[in-house]
């Protein structure tokens, strides 16, 4: 296999990397995407809770607080640019008593200030009318207008597209081996053994990114996985807005909120552990998810669920983001320890990045021209393209499924499809329509996998075999 | 034109219903299908000795003169007023329709309700599926897993069991007997921990595949937002006869409150079901 040669390698496919690919992608430069699982957004970026935070809680004078801040202007336009499905709904902070609302009048709102954003309290009949569901022990709460919600696997795979359609090369289900210092620049072993040699390499890795920096002799921070459960449920909750909880010490702690995609989203816990692969549910986490929520709205313990799951994310050393040339190599930029307003920041830490591999050296000119906006790919144009309905639950159609695989980063899995369409995000998670999915991926591709994959890498579906007498 | 009955579902109530209208002299009736052959979901358990009700039903009601549109499901349901028709939405793989009945049979039946509507702690790993899910890999060609854990309860799960032993490694366990307590794996099923109810004893099963359901998903998607009454479960609510809320608008089998999970009252149900619409004596 022939070395090859780019300006800019960016390791990781989460919200940070696809962001990050997408701000170079303007500009005249050769450049990567490498992402270990078969498709992008399979970490930290597919399980949260999809809300765009303002970072009126974020420690003023943060890294995070200034990539949060960079962000809220740049949202919009992103939204707008790459339809991004976005509900902007505002939150709540609620308080059930006043040692709560003295927090709440003595840190956050101050602290919202300091941050510059907007927030005002309301009483509690107002909290009450505007979500009936809340305890009647609420004494008010403090609205957070400009918090919203967003579909976070749209977001990673619209910035990955954009940059993909200005010829950003993205390489998947290939994630990288080791590194080695060359004289143009770092030299990247992939797991199949390709080589890339590239001039500056950013490091958005997530949960691995200490692996990628020890790579290259940088063990200046380590990420230690924090697990987050959560329940999601399809009952109809009467909530306007995401329902927060006054936080913790430890983490913004457990809320309620709708989901672009329908139904309500309960957590997350904050559990330290040591394995990266722990994303295990357990029944003390779903206990404590449903007691957390109990407390605003008393309601909760009553509902059925359609899924739990864990998300794991990153908790860095340094108790900040990083985002810096690494002290062991600076043509390697740290995006790191990005703990748990990724989604939020994405845009923001795409600029730093890019102001970081400037002044590590690289010279980036604008193209003549480039994409922006994502096409419309879902345009329906007649009702043959339709098609009949696949996923029962939400009512996909064959049409919106072989669409999902004209895109410019096409999904081999099941996952990647559930992410493209929400097929199987329904109450049968896909145990009716994922046989079908798999005749439609073989009709589109002519290919008939022996071995689908659920997800991750080797989450082989079924093997084929024998046919059952 | 108008239908004097739409049969929504031609599975195993969908079908006990067709016959009937078929005795009754109905001429004009329709039955729309999500799936590509009548029978529903437990179409490929009917040779497996433990359908035989519905083996025979099914060879009954081959020929009959009825129309069916398969591949399609009905997306809206608008009930007529005042003894005005009913109409609906179908979407096909040609597209949208929209078509006309005075008299509506629901038979849509029901999905399995999966490991992650039963709060099954532990990871989620590719092989943890239904039975219908292994039924449809195994009709096309694919193989679920080396070794099956089957959780059963029931005679669709033992049908199950029975078709995959001839290509799996098959282990059986009943399901009114064990719980599933945690499910263990990264990308693919590695173990599998259960509880005995009685006694609370537990034990670990090491399997790549486990086939499960518990309770059922009644396939009413369609009647969200609509004027039919349905219960906490998204269940059709009908009274003894299967007439809902609704004049002229019956419904059977499984996608009723009336209905069971394995199907066994589904014949009865819309034999009666479609007799009390038609106004007919049993």
């Amino acid at each position: 296999m022939p070395t090859k040669t780019k300006d800019v390698v960016v390791i990781g496919g989460g919200i940070v990397g696809t962001a990050i690919l997408r701000k170079l992608s303007f500009y005249r430069l050769d450049i990567a995407l490498i992402e270990k699982q078969p498709d992008v957004c399979e970490g930290a970026s597919k399980a949260n809770s999809g809300i765009i935070h303002t970072g009126f809680d974020a420690k003023p004078g943060s890294v995070e607080a200034e990539c949060l801040k960079l962000s809220r202007d740049l949202w919009p336009q992103l939204i707008e640019d790459c339809k991004i499905p976005y509900i902007p709904c505002g939150a709540v902070m609620v308080a059930t008593s006043e040692e709560e609302k003295q927090i709440i009048e003595n840190t956050y709102i101050p602290n919202a200030e300091a941050n510059g954003v907007e927030v005002e309290w309301i009483g509690k009949d107002e909290l009450l009318e505007m979500n009936p569901a809340v305890t009647p022990n609420a004494l008010g709460g403090l609205v957070v207008p400009g918090e919203a919600l967003c579909d976070p696997f749209w977001a990673t795979r619209s910035f990955a597209e954009i940059a993909a359609m200005n010829g950003a090369e993205v390489i998947l289900g290939n994630g990288v081996r080791h590194i080695e210092r060359h004289p143009e620049g770092l030299k990247l072993i992939l797991a199949d053994g390709q080589e890339i040699v590239s001039r500056y390499v950013v490091n958005a890795a997530g949960l691995w990114a200490d692996e990628i920096a020890a790579m290259i002799g940088d063990n200046s921070f380590t990420l230690t996985p924090r697990k987050g459960q959560f329940i999601l449920t399809e009952e109809q909750v009467p909530i306007s807005q995401i329902i927060l909880p006054v936080p913790t010490r430890k983490s913004k702690g457990i809320l309620i909120s709708p989901v672009v995609f329908g139904g309500f989203l309960l957590g997350p816990t904050a559990e330290d552990q040591e394995d990266k692969w722990d994303r295990s549910t357990t029944p003390e986490g779903i206990e404590a998810v449903l007691s957390g929520v109990e407390k605003l709205i008393p309601e909760a313990r009553n509902y059925e669920s359609i899924r739990q799951f864990a998300g794991v994310r990153a908790v860095c050393s340094e108790g900040d983001f990083i985002i810096r040339p690494s002290a062991a190599d600076r043509r390697m930029v740290l995006a790191v320890g990005i703990r748990s307003t990724g989604v939020s920041a994405s845009p923001g830490i795409a600029e730093m990045v890019f102001g970081q591999l400037q002044e590590a050296g690289l010279e980036a000119e604008l193209r003549d021209s480039y994409v922006t906006e994502i096409p419309e790919l879902f345009g329906e144009a007649n009702e043959q393209e339709v098609g009949e309905i696949v996923c029962l639950c939400r009512s996909i159609s064959r049409g919106e499924i072989m669409n999902a695989m004209s895109r410019p980063i096409a999904p081999f899995t099941i996952d990647a499809i559930k992410r493209r369409t929400g097929a199987t995000l329904g109450e049968c998670q896909g145990n009716c329509c994922i046989p079908k999915i798999l005749d439609l991926y073989e009709e589109k591709t002519g290919v008939k996998p022996s071995q689908p994959l659920k997800g991750l890498l080797q989450s082989n579906l079924a093997h084929q075999g024998g046919t059952p007498t | 034109m108008t239908y004097e009955l739409v049969i929504i579902g031609a599975g195993i109530s969908g079908l006990a219903a067709a016959e009937i209208a078929h005795e009754a002299g109905l001429k004009e009736v329709l039955l729309v299908d999500y799936g590509k052959t009548k029978g529903g979901m437990t179409r490929p358990l009917f040779d497996s000795g433990l359908f035989e009700q519905e083996r025979q039903l099914l060879e009954r009601t081959v020929s009959l003169p009825y129309e069916i549109k398969y591949q399609s499901t009905v997306t809206g349901f608008f009930p007529g007023e005042d003894g005005e028709n009913h109409q609906l939405n179908l979407q096909t793989s040609n597209g949208a329709e929209l078509i006309e009945t005075s008299k509506v049979m629901i038979c849509s039946g029901s999905l399995e309700k999966p490991r992650e509507g039963n709060w099954i702690a532990g990871s989620r790993p590719a092989g943890v599926m239904t039975a219908s899910m292994a039924l449809g890999l195994a009709a096309r060609g694919y193989v679920p897993g080396q070794k099956l854990l089957i959780l059963e309860n029931g005679r669709i799960m033992a049908a199950t069991a029975r078709r995959l032993e001839s290509v799996s490694q098959v282990v059986r366990l009943s399901g009114e007997q064990w719980e599933v307590t945690r499910i263990s794996g990264i990308a693919r099923l590695n173990q599998v921990e259960l509880r005995e109810r009685a006694t609370g004893n537990r034990q670990t099963v090491d399997c790549d595949t486990l086939i499960y359901a518990h309770r059922r998903i009644p396939s009413t998607f369609f009647l969200k937002g609509s004027a039919v009454e349905r219960d906490e479960h998204h269940a059709i609510s009908v009274d003894e006869t299967g007439k809902t809320n609704i004049d002229n608008v019956y419904a059977a089998g499984t996608c009723t409150n009336q209905g069971d999970d394995d199907h066994l009252q589904s014949i009865a149900l819309a034999q009666r079901a479609t007799r009390a619409l038609l106004n007919r004596k049993g």
